[in-house]
């Protein structure tokens, strides 16, 4: 069997066993068009139903799931460990909100939203569904994700050679420098729209607000551009990882010599990833700029945002895209409930007893977790009780918790909450791609179900 | 325009050997344990935060009236004894009755070390109360408080960085990489949050009091011309001075430690391969936990030297904080990761290299500098100007 | 210390062109000249192997060859390509590939997933066929299962496609590399003490198993391995090793007489061998 032979075989095989000419693209398009669906059904039918806090809520979930599935990406998996991710969306944000801002003076003379229905958060349905202002914003996204991923790349090439302390350190340090390098330019913002249509285009980023920040965007973000990002981000997560390439990227996790034994260039995969990564990152950072009750200041963009999106990674699970989106969404809800720490133990008695008790009787083995949720529930009572009655606002301690959270699984649990594994794949782990993908000969499944995205 | 050149000079190399001590403790751990204590860095904010604490609980530099050191950091050091204490408990009645794998969890603490730092605690502060009411009658050797303060600093640091390997580390010694890091960020995210909490530290930013009067050693350059006008000469400050003199006493004395000591080869030992010297019947856990305290110490010292220098303190999960250590893990790797020298000389040479720039390029970009160094040395010599390059063993 | 006097051109005969031509490789660590100028022969088709006492470098030797070290001197040549001073990827994209001494599979994937990831080198997809899935990309994960399949088949792993990596044997694992190492079609394969580890059942079932392999997919095999049972019964020409230098090279019978092999295994030149004849317990020497 020589490289040429199976070469051959493998393309050969590869025509024969591929679906039908007319079925592919609409296999290949099914997925993203679900994710148009799910963002318009959230725009236009579940958004009225909901009032402003809430909304604001679920963007911010949105935009942090985009997050914590690009960093899964690099740290999940390569294996790689970059620690300053919102970097990228700093420039993703900074990029995306100089475009829509001065572009909107350019092209309507003034910096207000002149967007449809799916960019309204605010308003009502009294636009049509889409208009130029949406198009501007959907280029800027672009635009600024471009520019993050070229980012990527200039910062991942190098220090991708390296060990994984110096790339840490690396991806914090260049954190760090973009925070310093967009507040170190001026405090000016140009608003007079005679002066930006005689500024030329290149002049025109200089005046990004600098340290106090780029006020005055249009809202252009609402729960459709950020739930079709992230859903967009959660396919091509998946689809990447199961295939050959996921494969080749987990591999450069699980052992780099054996991945570049067997062929992988692995600094070639690990730049790769980095920069997909990079990309999304750079998109979820022009959602947030444009977000409703967000001034766009790098001071936020710091290493407190990079840590708190490398905390909802490893919690969930390096590795696991559902175990990333699930944590972000837990942990983007949790400094909610720490403001108001809700009483549980009404649904721990209606609901949660009830079912454990059945849950374990099924099974023995499950004796250890049903004890530790009931510690963790216990936990909290005793957290609410304490703070009640010492006065103390939890929400100061967020990161306190957070930080013990992180050292405890450490030590723990390393895996996180789902380690390498999907939701659907917890009895036990498929192989990396569908069953159904089996050409001929192959046997049936044994676990998981059939999955073809 | 030498007077400049002599200023930047002076500030640089001042800075630089606060550098150099702070990058000794990230070289020194990871030549142990060959990884990257993110940590290190709120160390140096714990002890430059600590000098503050203690510094205006007893009163000194003219400061409030001289009540005593504030009780919750007595507290706080019993709780941290009394954890030491109860661990050692755990591990010695736990022996036969609790499972193995609990036990392998269970770090054995050793009280000594502890209640050892403790007790220099409360001299420390019995001695700065006593010394107030004596020195404040010569305001000039007011200093000399200083001095019990940083060895204050130091111990405090010292028991910090002590349980932090004993917690977190120690039971992760043989875990992957990526989780000891990541644990790293868990204890630097802890220390910061913790310090920023309103019955610590708090958020806002402090004035240090100057315990060192600013008064310039020497004078430079400086003339008087015949209308008595003055020019200004290039100054070294006293503070300066006594800054990068206890630095470099310091690391002269780490220099001995480590090169002329038994205890400074058990070190080295460890470093080269610890199954080996744990064979040859070196203690190898109290060696590690050892090098983690010196590390804290001497960052604990560049904590309260930096603070005497520029006196604004932030909180302590300020950006300025974070970039610091930022710099002096920069100057670690530049002189070369795991080498007690190159620690001491890539802190100078960062110290040259950000001071040179601030002044003669632009003062905004000195960070770039730093960090554009470290791209050039990982990209073209990644192990560092006295480091050497080891093929790893497939 | 010279080579012995028997490297003609170590292959035996001019008869096969040869395939892996390695010559005067040498490296040191440190001060220490872990392997100084090894030279080695192959022709298409040659089952050959290395043997030596621990320590000698033969695992340096395949480091060396797969460019997980770089080499101070000498070239490498596979075929018409020359290999010195391509990194390990560009290696074994050149037909070169490798098991390791200490297992290095990827434990937390399935067996299944662990072949299809050596598949990736032969096959032609891109990340946006990834993404959108098109026609070829589909086509391509299906025969890169079928032919995973089919060598997990040959290597009676199949059964145990979906299980875990390191949820495995032992016996199991080693198989499961050699298979690896196979799915990335190689033209030179290089087996580092597979037999390590397993009991006499398991190692004869191996010798049958690396002869079938080496006649049904024409490959060319350098073993290490310390078992010289299996050594002498399948090898047709052996190279020692000892202390980084080539000390013997010649047939299985040769080798045995040597006595300077004979030396370096037991330190003393009396007589008899301590080296056995092809045996059928396959104990180690």
């Amino acid at each position: 069997m020589t490289d040429t032979t199976t070469s051959n075989r493998l393309r050969e095989e590869a025509l024969r066993l591929r679906p039908s000419a007319a079925l592919a693209p609409v296999r290949s398009a099914a997925p993203f068009l679900a994710c148009i669906l799910l963002a318009v059904v959230l725009q236009v039918w579940v958004r009225p139903l909901m009032g402003d806090f809430y909304a604001k809520l679920l963007l911010d979930i949105g935009t942090n799931v985009i997050l914590a599935v690009s960093l899964t990406m690099v740290n999940g998996f390569t294996g790689q460990f970059s620690i300053g991710h919102a970097a990228f969306m700093a420039v993703g944000a900074y990029t995306s909100a100089a475009i829509v801002y001065y572009g909107s003076f350019r092209l309507w003379g003034d910096p207000l939203m002149h967007g449809g229905t799916l960019s309204a958060m605010m308003h009502g349905r009294s636009d049509p569904l889409l208009m130029s202002g949406d198009l501007l914003f959907l280029g800027s996204l672009v635009a600024g994700g471009l520019l993050a991923a070229v980012c990527g790349y200039v910062v991942g090439l190098p220090s991708l050679r390296l060990k994984g302390d110096y790339l840490a350190i690396v991806t914090l340090g260049f954190g760090e420098i973009v925070r310093v390098l967009i507040q170190s330019q001026t405090t000016d913002t140009l608003y007079d729209p005679e002066q930006i249509a005689q500024t030329p285009i290149y002049e025109l980023p200089r005046y990004l607000g600098g340290a106090l920040g780029f006020s005055g965007l249009p809202f252009y973000s609402s729960l459709f551009w950020a739930w079709l990002a992230a859903a967009v981000t959660l396919v091509v997560a998946f689809r990447l990882k199961y295939s050959t390439y996921g494969r080749a990227f987990l591999s450069i996790r699980e052992d780099e010599i054996a991945a570049e034994a067997m062929g992988i260039h692995t600094t070639r995969y690990k730049v790769r990833a980095f920069v997909i990564a990079a990309f999304f990152a750079g998109v979820a950072g022009g959602i947030f700029a444009h977000t409703v009750g967000v001034q766009l200041n790098a001071q936020e963009l710091g290493f407190q945002k990079s840590f708190d999106i490398l905390i909802m990674v490893v919690l969930g699970g390096l590795g696991s895209i559902s175990g990333a989106a699930i944590a972000a969404v837990i942990l983007t809800i949790l400094p909610e409930l720490l403001r108001q720490p809700p009483c549980i133990w009404g649904w721990a008695m209606a609901f949660i007893v009830p079912a454990a008790v059945l849950w374990i009787a099924l099974s023995r083995r499950r004796v250890r977790t049903a004890v530790l949720i009931a510690l963790a529930l216990g936990a909290w009572e005793a957290m609410r009780w304490l703070a009640r009655e010492t006065g103390a606002n939890l929400a100061d301690y967020r990161m306190v918790l957070y930080a013990l959270a992180l050292i405890i699984m450490m030590i723990v649990r390393p895996q996180g909450l789902l380690g390498i594994r999907e939701v659907w794949e917890l009895r036990r782990p498929r192989p990396l791609a569908a069953r159904g993908d089996r050409g001929a000969g192959g046997e049936p499944g044994t676990a998981g179900g059939r999955v073809s995205l | 325009m030498i007077e400049k050149c002599l200023q930047t000079l002076i500030d640089a190399l001042s800075v630089g050997s606060l550098y150099a001590l702070i990058a000794l403790g990230y070289t020194m751990v990871y030549g142990i344990l060959k990884f990257i204590n993110f940590a290190h860095s709120d160390v140096f904010v714990l002890g430059a935060w600590m000098s503050f604490t203690v510094a205006v609980g007893v009163g000194w530099g003219g400061a409030a009236s001289g009540s005593p050191v504030a009780d919750w950091v007595w507290i706080l050091l019993g709780a941290l004894g009394a954890a030491g204490v109860l661990m050692t408990l755990w591990e010695r009645l736990g022996r036969g009755a609790t499972p193995e794998a609990i036990r392998a969890r269970v770090p054995a603490t050793a009280v000594g070390p502890v209640l050892l730092l403790v007790a220099a605690w409360g001299a420390g502060c019995t001695a700065l109360v006593l010394l107030a009411g004596v020195l404040r009658r010569t305001p000039s050797l007011e200093f000399l408080g200083g001095g019990v303060i940083l060895v204050m600093a130091m111990a405090t640091c010292g028991v910090v960085g002590f349980c932090i390997e004993r917690l977190a580390y120690k039971p992760l010694r043989n875990a992957p990489r990526l989780n000891v890091l990541i644990t790293a960020i868990g204890v630097s995210l802890l220390l910061q949050n913790l310090g920023q909490l309103n019955w610590m530290f708090g958020t806002r930013p402090q004035p240090m009091p100057p315990l060192v009067p600013a008064v310039p050693l020497f004078e430079i350059g400086g003339s008087t011309d015949a209308a008595g006008h003055s020019t200004a000469g290039v100054k070294i400050w006293l503070v300066d001075v006594i800054g990068a003199g206890t630095a470099v006493a310091l690391m002269i004395a780490l220099d001995w430690l480590v090169f002329r000591t038994k205890l400074g080869r058990a070190m080295r030992a460890v470093s080269y391969n610890p199954a080996n010297a744990s064979l040859m019947g070196i203690p190898v856990d109290r060696v590690i936990s050892f090098t983690f305290v010196l590390g804290a110490m001497l960052a604990a010292a560049a904590g309260f030297l930096y603070s005497q220098k520029y006196s604004g303190l932030n909180q302590p999960a300020a950006a300025t904080w974070v970039l610091l250590g930022l710099k002096a893990f920069v100057a670690a790797v530049v002189g070369g990761i795991g080498k007690i020298r190159g620690a001491m000389l890539g802190g100078l040479l960062i110290g040259l290299l950000e001071f040179f720039g601030a002044a003669y390029i632009s003062p905004e970009l000195r960070d770039l500098y730093v960090f554009s160094l470290l791209i050039l040395v990982l990209l073209f010599r990644p192990s560092g100007l006295l480091g050497s390059t080891a093929a790893e063993k497939v | 210390m010279t080579p012995h006097a028997a490297t003609t051109n170590g292959s035996g005969a001019g008869a096969a062109p040869l395939l892996l031509d390695v010559d005067g490789i040498s490296i040191s660590f440190g001060g220490l000249k872990a392997v100084s100028s090894f030279s080695l022969k192959l022709p298409k088709g040659r089952l050959a192997g290395l043997i030596g006492p621990n320590g000698a470098g033969k695992t340096t030797v395949f480091n060396l060859l797969t460019g997980v070290y770089k080499s101070d001197t000498g070239t490498i040549r596979l075929g018409d390509r020359v290999l010195t001073g391509l990194k390990p990827y560009q290696r074994a994209a050149a037909g070169l590939a490798r098991t390791f001494q200490n297992i290095r599979l990827f434990p937390d994937l399935s067996v299944l997933d662990n072949v299809r990831i050596a598949c990736h080198l032969r096959a032609r997809e891109t990340m946006a066929g990834a993404i959108f899935r098109s026609r070829y990309h589909t086509g391509e994960e299906r025969a890169m299962t079928t032919l995973s399949m089919e060598l997990l088949e040959i290597f009676d792993l199949a059964h145990r496609c979906d299980e875990q990596a390191k949820n495995l044997p032992y016996g199991d694992q080693r198989r499961l590399e050699i298979a690896r190492a196979l799915a990335t079609s190689p033209k030179v394969l290089l087996l580092d003490e597979p037999a390590a580890g397993m009991n006499p059942q398991e190692k004869r079932e191996l010798r049958d198993l690396i002869r079938s392999i080496r006649d049904r997919f024409g490959l060319t095999i350098l073993l290490i391995e310390h078992d010289m049972g299996l050594v002498m019964d399948i090898c047709e020409r052996i190279t020692v090793l000892d202390h980084g230098v080539i000390i013997a090279e010649g047939t299985p019978g040769e080798v045995q007489q040597n006595p300077r092999v004979i030396e370096a295994y037991l330190g003393s030149t009396e007589g008899g061998s301590p080296v056995p004849a092809a045996s059928a317990n396959g104990e180690e020497a």
